[in-house]
């Protein structure tokens, strides 16, 4: 396909899939290393001045995660305008380099140098790559089919805005069904409901990644380079100044599943693992939650609470058992420890009608209670552990609150 | 950027500006854009690094507003929050102002700093509402601005752009009538879950015959990356230091200014003005830390130390050619000192709300800000507390009487502290003071450490401000009934309030230079080439925290100085004092 | 009277490891928390200055009772909090670990010794919050429950 050929809708929501791959891995890349971020001083050894240090640089890492999520989101508004759904299947960690005409390796890696140095090059816009330690790979085109060739995520939304600037009628999605900071706590959420919102869906997202050309700042690309420079100055006044656990790279529960990758680093020690299963059964669930939330046919209210349990679970379930899975021993010889998986594995989509998504979302977190519950028993457990549980049932109830005040059925959005 | 006692003593610049505050700043800054030349001086320091001042305060066993900011030579430069002598720590103000004949003590403190007050303010940037401008003729009382609302709106707007205001424009656009022609710069600091929670419960809901909404608080506070400053992470410290700088602070501006070639002297108390004989103020005497004196002259000459230190600037500059003190021929200088005056009613939750997480405060109800009413009585903002009854020393007090009265401890203390402490709920109230000129700082005898004369305040308050206090802890009890919180002891004692740290009034604005200090420009009525610049122009106070409307007459009075600029000489080379 | 800042984050334990155990054990009693062995040694010493002789007395009063197979907490529940000596003592060694503090019983002022006894002090995590000017959090952290 050549830049003269006008791109189909099926072409412009292929590459939005590949967009929405690529930001729900740097999400995930993202929060991986700010959750081997250390946490408690006290027990190794870093002066408060560190401390300070540290969990700064853990917001400011967080904070970019959470625009990342933000961009995914975004794209599946942008997904479900063209007449689309939510896409939020990703390959496995780790990534093939030649997954993407990218060649960006994604990854997950403790919070460093080798990983602060693979985020500025994720983010950094094309005028710069030159000059970047991975340059050689990320500039290579892609030899196989003709699929479109982007050398950095700002030249793929850039083909995206120009597809649907030439599309004729390409907003053929319900407004109704759009998404906005109404249904779900993404303040910046465009509802895209014709062209002009989807070119500024898009700007937005390149603006907070790449920057413009005047102002590398406050982007995505500025706020990393600023870390990696951070961290550099530490290390030069502190040498052995080591900021995060020693996380695996890529670790995974099991390297056989249907969408796993070789190579990825299997955890074998026992409790670690279950952790670690409970860690990817909550998040692929919060997907699902997502997914109903974003996608065009859902009933109003239920598309609302699950947005607010998806973000609930994300914020005081998922991240604390990330953290506390960032400690606990990976086994099986070697020194690293665990560290959150986000594999995804096989599941089904939530139902459209109301009632049995209620069940099986319901029945999916009792479960993953139960499971916690009985983690938390174990005498290795840290003592969050038995806090995590305690934010787990908060949702439950919250749940419960909302099956409660009767979800009609039929109130589907038209 | 260390006051060397080898810098040139006897100097020229465009604009000389007293003050480095966030007026100051801002002004130094503007200029600086246009290749003025511009000196800014400032009494106190630059001091120690962010992250060091963070851990300075740390390790303090007292902890107050001041506490980071202790200066490397207090007897320097002494001030309400910083004694000369640390032993005066705990009452530093009254170390400070004299006032031994004032019938109630002005509250307020300010620091004397490169960047000001704005380190340690909260960052509330609510913009004044338009009835604010024009109080005598809406409501016969106080003063009219010689400005409208829509007069400064624009310049609002640059000021949230300069400072970095995140906000929610949904909510904010034409809120008692204060319509806003840009958007905020960032969308708003979320709400707590508590404010969440309280506004869930008050939706729909009518107090005094007013529907109550719950809304974002416009804040200074990065809800995203911006100008190279990180955003929010809830640090919960915002009053006294943000330790990432996430909260704007005026040094931010003084880098700028200094970036684009502006000279910052630190470290050089102002001591005096001059009036030449046609009126102009050019020279201004400074005296450094280290003993030596200096002038710097300028084609004009900006004042920004604060309503306070400004008045007291001007009166101190009294000699031949200004009898009464520079730009005081109304004898208004130091007259009309205002403030906020606040109250915070501590209550107790039925359900856990979870305090002493993010901003201390991050959303507030606007609805008794305005009305007919304010013919009889002040206005009042309210806001809801983050920070739980910190101001009663919790958490702390809280784990003393459990232990020490209780004789808790083990798991039962853990959890009995959680379940108390997680239901601690705070709603202030900020009230508004009418301009009154027996309000006023005059000049003590007594000198403070550097030798300067120290500040006298005279303050009082009037029943058009104590008779609104009633009216706002009612409204305040039926939200507390409403939201199912039920208060602890409530002080209704008009007498008992708390100052908010906003320092106003003392040169007021006006058309008239009988009954004002300054013109519509912040321009001196008596000496064409004198501006005066912050607080300290406000002819009334509304219930806004003032720094945003500060920073947006800064920033209007900014383009007037480069505008009037080229009235007046270059000093020649000969006449060099 | 101008302190430098300390931020030490190793403080070198100059006191015998075992007179630590003791006191370690007393303060986990006391908390019901997992606590820092080191930070144990620099409240020690702490403790030594403050309250002397009673202090030691203290923990060999809790060793003894405890290893006459009673349980810790019945042990500073009907021994310990009662005694008018070692009573107020082991609530302030109880504060000590929840603060960072020890007051002074003349001024009245609580007094901290560094930064770290500050950001360390237990009660911040027990009411499901942080030291302030050490968030746990991120952007918009404070709108969702705390991770309890």
């Amino acid at each position: 396909m050549t830049s003269e050929s006008r791109v189909s809708r099926s072409d412009l929501l292929r590459l939005l899939t590949e967009a929405c791959e690529l930001e729900h891995g740097l999400a995930c890349s993202y929060l991986y290393s700010a959750m081997t971020l250390r946490q408690q001083p006290e027990i190794e050894g870093l002066t408060s001045s560190q401390a300070l240090l540290i969990r700064q640089w853990a917001a400011q890492v967080y904070f970019v995660a959470s625009q990342e999520m933000l961009h995914l989101a975004q794209a599946w508004n942008l997904l479900t305008a063209l007449g689309g759904t939510p896409y939020y299947l990703r390959p496995n960690f780790p990534q093939n380099s030649k997954y993407y005409p990218l060649h960006m390796r994604l990854a997950l890696e403790p919070y460093g140098e080798r990983a602060l140095e693979r985020f500025v090059g994720y983010e950094k816009p094309i005028e710069l790559l030159k000059e970047h330690a991975f340059a050689e790979d990320l500039v290579k085109p892609r030899e196989e089919d003709g699929s479109a060739d982007f050398r950095s995520v700002g030249e793929l939304y850039g083909m995206i805005e120009k597809g649907i600037v030439e599309l004729p009628e390409a907003i053929i999605g319900e407004p109704a069904a759009q998404v906005g900071p109404d249904l779900i706590d993404f303040p910046d959420l465009v509802r895209v409901t014709d062209v002009n919102s989807a070119i500024e869906a898009i700007h937005r997202i390149t603006g907070q990644g790449e920057g413009t050309q005047q102002d590398r700042t406050d982007c995505h690309f500025g706020i990393f380079v600023a870390l990696l420079a951070a961290l550099k100055d530490e290390r030069a006044k502190t040498p052995h100044f080591e900021p995060a656990h020693p996380a695996m790279t890529n670790p995974a529960t099991d390297t056989s599943e249907a969408y796993g990758a070789p190579h990825a680093s299997l955890i074998q020690e026992p409790f670690a693992v279950d952790v670690a299963r409970l860690f990817d059964g909550l998040y692929s669930l919060m997907l699902r939650m997502l997914s109903y939330t974003f996608a065009p046919c859902g009933a109003m209210d239920l598309r609302r609470t699950f947005g607010e349990l998806a973000i609930l679970l994300m914020a005081t379930v998922l991240k604390p058992i990330g953290e506390v899975l960032a400690t606990l021993p990976a086994g099986g010889g070697s020194d690293r420890t665990a560290g959150p998986p986000f594999g995804l594995t096989r599941h089904v989509l939530l139902p459209v009608d109301a009632n049995s998504a209620c069940i099986l979302v319901a029945e999916r977190l009792s479960e993953l209670i139960a499971e916690a519950e009985t983690l938390a028993s174990f005498p290795k457990a840290p003592a969050s552990f038995g806090r995590i549980v305690g934010a787990f049932k908060r949702l439950q109830d919250l749940l419960d609150g909302a099956r409660s005040t009767k979800v009609e059925a039929s109130k589907i959005v038209k | 950027m260390t006051a060397k006692s080898s810098i040139p003593t006897n100097e020229t610049f465009d604009v000389v500006i007293v003050g480095s505050g966030v007026a100051g700043a801002l002004i130094a800054d503007a200029l600086s854009q246009d290749d003025v030349r511009v000196l800014l001086l400032e009494a106190g320091e630059t001091g120690i690094e962010r992250q060091d001042m963070v851990l300075r305060w740390a390790q303090a066993s007292v902890k107050g507003l001041g506490t980071p900011y202790t200066p490397s030579d207090p007897a320097k430069v002494p001030g309400p929050e910083q004694p000369a002598n640390e032993n005066d720590r705990k009452n530093a103000r009254d170390v400070y102002y004299d006032q031994t004949n004032s019938p109630e003590k002005y509250l307020s403190t300010y620091e004397r700093r490169v960047g000001g007050s704005t380190w340690h303010w909260l960052g509330h940037t609510p913009r004044l509402l338009p009835n604010d401008f024009r109080m005598e003729s809406a409501f016969g009382v106080g003063a009219d601005w010689p400005i409208r609302y829509s007069d400064l709106e624009p310049w609002y707007c640059k000021a949230e752009r300069a400072l970095g205001v995140a906000g929610d424009d949904a909510e904010w656009n034409d809120v008692h009538g204060a319509f806003r022609s840009q958007p905020f710069p960032m969308s708003k600091i979320w709400p707590s879950w508590s404010d969440v929670q309280i506004a869930r419960k008050l939706k729909d809901v009518e107090i005094s015959g007013q529907q109550v909404s719950v809304l974002s608080t416009p804040s200074a506070r990065n809800s995203q990356a911006y100008d190279g400053r990180p955003p929010c992470s809830g640090n919960a410290s915002c009053v006294p230091i943000c330790p990432i700088g996430a909260k704007y602070d005026a040094s931010v501006h003084v880098k700028k200014a200094v970036q684009k070639k502006a000279v910052l002297r630190e470290r050089c108390v102002v001591t005096r003005l001059e009036v030449e004989a046609d009126k102009t103020v050019h020279r201004v005497h400074y005296k450094q830390w280290d003993g030596l004196s200096g002038t710097a002259w300028g084609r004009i000459v900006v004042i920004a130390a604060n309503a306070i230190e400004s008045a007291k600037l001007l009166l101190l500059s009294a000699g031949p050619n200004a009898e009464k003190g520079i730009a005081n021929r109304s004898d208004l200088v130091g007259c009309n000192l205002m403030d906020h005056l606040q109250k915070a009613v501590l209550a107790t939750s039925r359900e856990p709300i979870f305090p002493f997480r993010g901003p201390p405060s991050t959303s507030g109800i606007e609805t008794f800000r305005d009305g007919s009413f304010r013919e009889r009585r002040a206005a009042y903002r309210l806001s809801l507390g983050n920070d739980g009854w910190s101001r009663a020393g919790s958490p702390y007090n809280d784990v003393v009487r459990l232990v020490r009265d209780e004789s808790m401890f083990g798991a039962d203390l853990r959890a009995r502290l959680f379940h108390d402490v997680s239901r601690q709920v705070r709603i202030s109230c900020s009230v508004e003071v009418l301009p009154n000129p027996e309000n006023r700082v005059t000049l003590s005898d007594q000198v403070d450490s550097f030798g300067v004369r120290r500040p006298a305040i005279h303050f009082v308050t009037e029943p058009y401000t104590r008779t609104a206090f009633g009216p706002a802890l009612d409204t305040i009890a039926e939200i507390l009934r409403i939201i199912d919180a039920s208060p602890v002891s409530v002080d209704r004692d008009p007498l008992h309030y708390t100052g908010a740290g906003h320092v106003m009034g003392t040169c007021r604005m006006g058309f008239d230079a009988a009954t004002s200090v300054v013109d519509q420009n912040c321009v001196s009525h008596d000496h064409p080439n004198l501006y005066i610049v912050g607080g300290s122009t406000f002819p009334t106070c509304g219930t806004a925290n003032p720094t945003i409307t500060i920073a947006a007459l800064a920033l209007r009075a900014a383009g007037n100085i480069a505008a009037t600029l080229p009235r007046f000489p270059v000093l020649p080379a000969k006449a060099h004092p | 009277m101008k302190k430098e800042i300390k931020d030490q984050g190793h403080h070198p334990l100059t006191v015998p490891a075992d007179k630590i155990k003791g006191f370690l054990r007393l303060s986990q009693a006391l908390t019901a928390c997992e606590l820092d062995p080191v930070l144990a040694g620099t409240y020690f010493v702490r403790g030594q200055q403050a309250f002397g002789a009673q202090f030691e007395a203290l923990i060999n009063q809790f060793e003894t009772l405890t290893s006459q197979v009673r349980t810790p907490a019945f042990v500073i529940r009907q021994h310990i909090f009662p005694d008018p000596t070692l009573g107020p003592i082991a609530k302030a060694i109880l504060l000590l670990w929840y603060i960072g503090a020890i007051q002074n019983t003349s001024t009245g002022d609580w007094q901290i010794e560094s930064a770290d006894d500050y950001y360390r002090a237990l009660v911040w995590d027990a009411i499901g919050a942080h030291p302030p000017t050490l968030s746990n959090g991120y952007f918009g952290h404070w709108k969702y429950p705390p991770e309890m």
